[in-house]
């Protein structure tokens, strides 16, 4: 299996949403990183075929997607950001309802569906209507519904968005175990998802590739350092000025700081180890005092 | 010994007693080869088709039912023509905003994009309940058209002017509204439909416009009327997987 | 507060839209207004719209005043003369008919008066008038008494002792002789504005639907309910402008089709008697009057219609419901009295204040306290109250909304 994006855009009107990306999947886990508005979920409803791209293509295994038609879309699973659903459906009803979207026969579905309620932790709340459910549970109805088809291709755009600690952490588990026979695209902001499960995560930035690699692989590129510093309360504001803060930390008679900066930035400033979040912010952060710098 | 008297007495000799292990690890065997090849099987579209008319609602068709028991017994009951003018076109109207609802469950409950990415995807599931709406309302309405034309006497004439023409207009305009670029909201369908509505009622009451035309111009306005509807319903289904290319980011009006 | 709800109506494509349609409906009507009044040249052509009424003014004013019995005598004469020659009288003839009726048309109001005071009580003998005398003419106005009084005893109708004695003290207080100028501006006006007072509720109640659902549709509800102001002023806010959206247009749109047909038609006539139009209305008012009691009639209704609606959306969070609302209550309920046999009912119903017209034309009387009265003087003031009452009962239900 192997979907390739060959010179992709997508423009709408003046707009461009992205910009001439050439990149190819394999098995495995790829986790896309990007602030809002970085054309990520542009990207994955082209890659779900519900927007034509306005140049280039995307094949799977040599064939373009929006040709496959049906067939593409038996392979294909998706949870969107906006993940809508009937209100008045149990769990249940409304996982048979999407198998039969996905054209599984009844028996093989009723079988999908009680094994998805298990592997999601909902079999407590089978038959509950799903307007009375909480948030990280429709989520994970979402995760469920996406799995169903046992798809080659899995797209999950914020699919995180909502669950507790607990169920990021069964949720990092299942991808793993998934993406060993599959292609798994994930798109998110918390960095924590993807750090230990993605195979190759790409850091998007207005429409275009700005990096790729493993997460050790970004953290090295970074061409600064991380360094934590304690300072005075009233210094952070000329800090947050001067340097891209990936931190701040309040304590007794000061704040901790987490700088990103080539040169130490103060003198008991402390060379520390960069995560994956600080690569985010070196790619895409901003100081405040900038256009569109976050106070 | 003859062969038979030989297994009757291994038989005797030997005793089988079940393993149960071994039979449920049967039992499961073969139900993950079951459903394996199930797995491998894809839904057929009668059976799609069924499994839709399961999930759509049916107190929509049983309110068109109920509706068009009031007109008949308004028809039976109204001695003014006026009123049964004004009675016809106004449940011509609301005979059409009652499947509106039923058209805009995915849209209202924003499970369009899950929906568009299936197998059977949008094209499918409109095509699926446009096939099952009008089969129903089209039995609705034959059966209703041919009750008031033979028991109580209703020309086919005033029936396609007051009635059919009214309805197929208020048809166009929801399914136009339903294949718009612009994911358009069921309350602008309805507001679409109840102002045609009261348009007609300023053409039905104005008898300088209303007695003007002729059969066969209503004849032919009947015509274009359906064929639009038609034109609709295409537009509907040719272009349902278009509502992301707006760039509104799916924000509805 | 109130002026950010009223700009979350108006930012929506759909409520813009609705406001354009609004508007070109008006044009529409005001141009099918216009083309009620019809002029016959000299030559037997007949036209419509302004200029007919340009004309038809110059000719009905020659005969501006009281129509006393000297000027019923000559109306007779004077029309008798007109259609007494040799081409008039071939029926075949209908272009010399034509001429003729050009000739009278200053009289035809007079004369439709005549032929309906001498015709059966709900028929019409347009020729009537040519079997009367003068002198019989002159009694026009005691023959409307007269035959109202012998419809009365005839028992075809049935009326109650205090009904009938209310008719007959109408008919006998009514002031005459009537005062009569052109007044076709006015008719035309009054006989096209219960439609589209009809329209303009509809769309009224299309755009006040979204005030209260809005929230609840677009998420913003935990956000709204959670603030200091916001189970109380901003709610308080919300049914402000819901009732200046619906005063504000209805005032606007009204006033704005009274003054396109009555530039173009004229706005003589104003305080001539409606009996001009409606011979057998219990009411004695002019035809100003009668506007404004229509209009009066279409606002309490439009902001009854709006009420609901507003409440619809209120209780059930959906925009499509709380729309559907005024058609149902204008439109659709109305017909379901034709089947429910509870004819006196059917007066009541809110439908009923948008269509005063017929009201001021054909009474449906109703005795209440002993004391006898039309239905539209008993609903107006009901359903303005009812109206009054609904906005508090709006702001409690929102006011204990749940965010689900």
């Amino acid at each position: 299996m192997e979907l390739k994006f060959d010179n992709l855009t997508k423009e709408f009107g003046n707009f461009t949403a992205v910009d001439h990306l050439n990149l190819t999947m394999t098995k495995g886990v790829y986790g896309l990183l990007g602030v809002n508005g970085a054309g990520k979920t542009t990207l994955m409803r082209m890659l779900c075929t519900l927007l034509k791209p306005t140049e280039g293509r995307i094949t799977c295994d040599g064939k373009d997607i929006f040709e496959m038609d049906g067939e593409y879309r038996k392979v294909l699973g998706y949870l969107p950001q906006d993940f809508g659903f009937y209100p008045e459906f149990t769990v249940k009803d409304y996982l048979l309802y999407i198998s039969t979207l996905k054209g599984i026969p009844p028996a093989a579905a009723r079988k999908r569906v009680k094994d998805m309620i298990l592997k999601v932790g909902l079999s407590k709340a089978a038959n509950k209507k799903m307007k009375k459910l909480s948030g990280g549970m429709k989520r994970r109805v979402g995760i469920a519904q996406a799995m169903l088809n046992n798809p080659k291709i899995l797209v999950l755009d914020e699919p995180t968005a909502g669950l507790d600690p607990n169920e990021r952490i069964r949720f990092r588990n299942l991808i793993s175990e998934l993406s060993e026979e599959r292609l798994v695209l994930l798109s998110t902001h918390i960095v924590s998802d993807i750090e230990y499960i993605a195979n190759e995560i790409w850091l998007m930035k207005d429409g275009k590739l700005m990096h790729k690699g493993r997460a050790e692989e970004l953290i090295h590129s970074m061409e600064e350092n991380v360094w934590e510093c304690f300072v005075e309360k009233d210094l952070v504001s000329s800090f947050v000025k001067r340097y891209k803060i990936s931190n701040m930390k309040s304590e007794m008679g000061g704040v901790t700081l987490r700088i990103i900066s080539r040169e130490k930035p103060f003198e008991n400033a402390v060379q520390a180890e960069p995560t994956l979040e600080d690569v985010f912010l070196y790619y895409f952060g901003e100081k405040a005092g900038d256009g569109n710098g976050a106070v | 010994m003859s062969l038979e008297k030989q297994l009757r007495d291994y038989k005797k000799i030997r005793e089988i007693s079940p393993r149960e292990n071994e039979i449920l690890e049967t039992v499961r065997k073969s139900g993950e080869a079951f459903f394996a090849s199930e797995q491998d099987k894809v839904l057929s579209y009668h059976e799609f088709l069924w499994l839709q008319l399961k999930v759509v609602r049916k107190r929509w068709w049983v309110l068109q039912l109920i509706l068009l028991f009031v007109l008949g017994g308004v028809l039976l009951a109204a001695q003014e023509d006026k009123y049964i003018q004004r009675s016809m076109g106004v449940a011509a109207t609301l005979f059409v905003i009652l499947i509106i609802p039923e058209f805009w469950k995915n849209r209202s409950c924003r499970a369009l994009e899950v929906e568009a990415v299936s197998f059977y995807s949008l094209r499918q599931i409109y095509a699926a309940r446009m096939m099952l709406f009008g089969i129903a309302d089209t039995f609705l309405l034959t059966l209703f058209c041919g009750s008031v034309s033979f028991s109580l006497g209703v020309a086919f004439k005033e029936l396609l002017v007051q009635f059919l023409f009214p309805l197929c207009v208020t048809a166009c305009i929801c399914f136009g509204t339903l294949c718009s670029r612009h994911i358009l909201q069921e309350a602008v369908a309805v507001g679409l439909c109840i102002l045609w509505s009261g348009v007609w009622l300023l053409i039905i009451l104005n008898e300088h416009i209303y007695t003007n035309i002729t059969l066969p111009v209503w004849a032919f306005l009947w015509g274009l009327a359906l064929v639009s509807l038609f034109a609709a319903l295409y537009r509907v289904l040719a272009g349902c997987n278009k509502y992301w290319e707006v760039s509104l980011d799916g924000i509805e009006i | 507060m109130v002026r950010f709800e009223l700009k979350k109506v108006f930012s929506r494509f759909k409520n813009k839209m609705a406001v354009v349609i609004l508007c070109v409906l008006m044009i529409v009507v005001s141009l099918l207004t216009m083309n009620r009044v019809y002029y016959t040249d000299e030559n037997g052509n007949h036209t419509s719209g302004m200029q007919a009424a340009k004309s038809l003014r110059e000719e009905k004013n020659q005969w501006r005043g009281y129509v006393t019995d000297k000027v019923l005598k000559k109306v007779l004469k004077e029309r008798e003369e007109i259609y007494q020659t040799k081409e008039v009288l071939s029926e075949e003839n209908t272009k010399e008919q034509d001429k003729a009726y050009a000739k009278t048309q200053g009289i035809s109001s007079i004369v439709e008066m005549i032929n309906t005071a001498f015709s059966p009580w709900r028929d019409y003998d347009g020729f009537a008038i040519d079997r009367i005398s003068p002198e019989e003419a002159a009694r026009v106005y005691e023959r409307r008494i007269s035959n109202l009084k012998e419809w009365l005893d005839s028992g075809e109708e049935y009326f109650p002792e205090g009904q009938k004695e209310f008719l007959i003290r109408q008919y006998e207080t009514l002031e005459t002789p009537f005062y009569y100028e052109y007044y076709e501006g006015w008719s035309a006006l009054l006989q096209n504005i219960s439609t589209f007072l009809l329209m303009l509720a509809l769309i009224i109640g299309f755009l006040v639907s979204g005030i209260f659902s809005d929230e609840f549709v677009t998420k913003a509800d935990s956000i709204f309910f959670s603030t200091k102001a916001g189970r109380n002023r901003a709610i308080v806010s919300k049914i402000k402008a819901g009732f200046f959206i619906v005063t504000g247009f209805y005032v606007v749109f009204v006033m704005l089709y009274t003054f396109i047909v009555l530039f173009a038609l004229g706005m003589e006539g104003a305080g001539c008697p409606i009996q001009w139009d409606m011979w057998r209305s219990v009411y004695h008012v002019t035809f100003f009057e009668g506007y404004l009691f229509i209009v009066a009639g279409g606002y309490v209704g439009t902001l009854f219609a709006s009420a609901l609606a507003m409440i619809v959306s209120a209780a059930v969070h959906s925009t499509a419901a709380a729309v559907i609302m005024p058609f149902m209550v204008l439109c659709a309920f109305p017909f379901l009295s034709r089947i429910i046999t509870l004819p006196g009912m059917c007066s009541f119903f809110p439908d009923q204040l948008l269509d005063i017209y017929n009201s001021l034309k054909e009474s449906v009387l109703v005795e209440i306290g002993g004391k006898v009265m039309d239905t539209a003087g008993v609903i107006l003031p009901v359903y303005l109250f009812a109206s009054g009452v609904l906005f508090p009962v709006l702001y409690l239900i929102y006011k204990r909304a749940e965010v689900k």
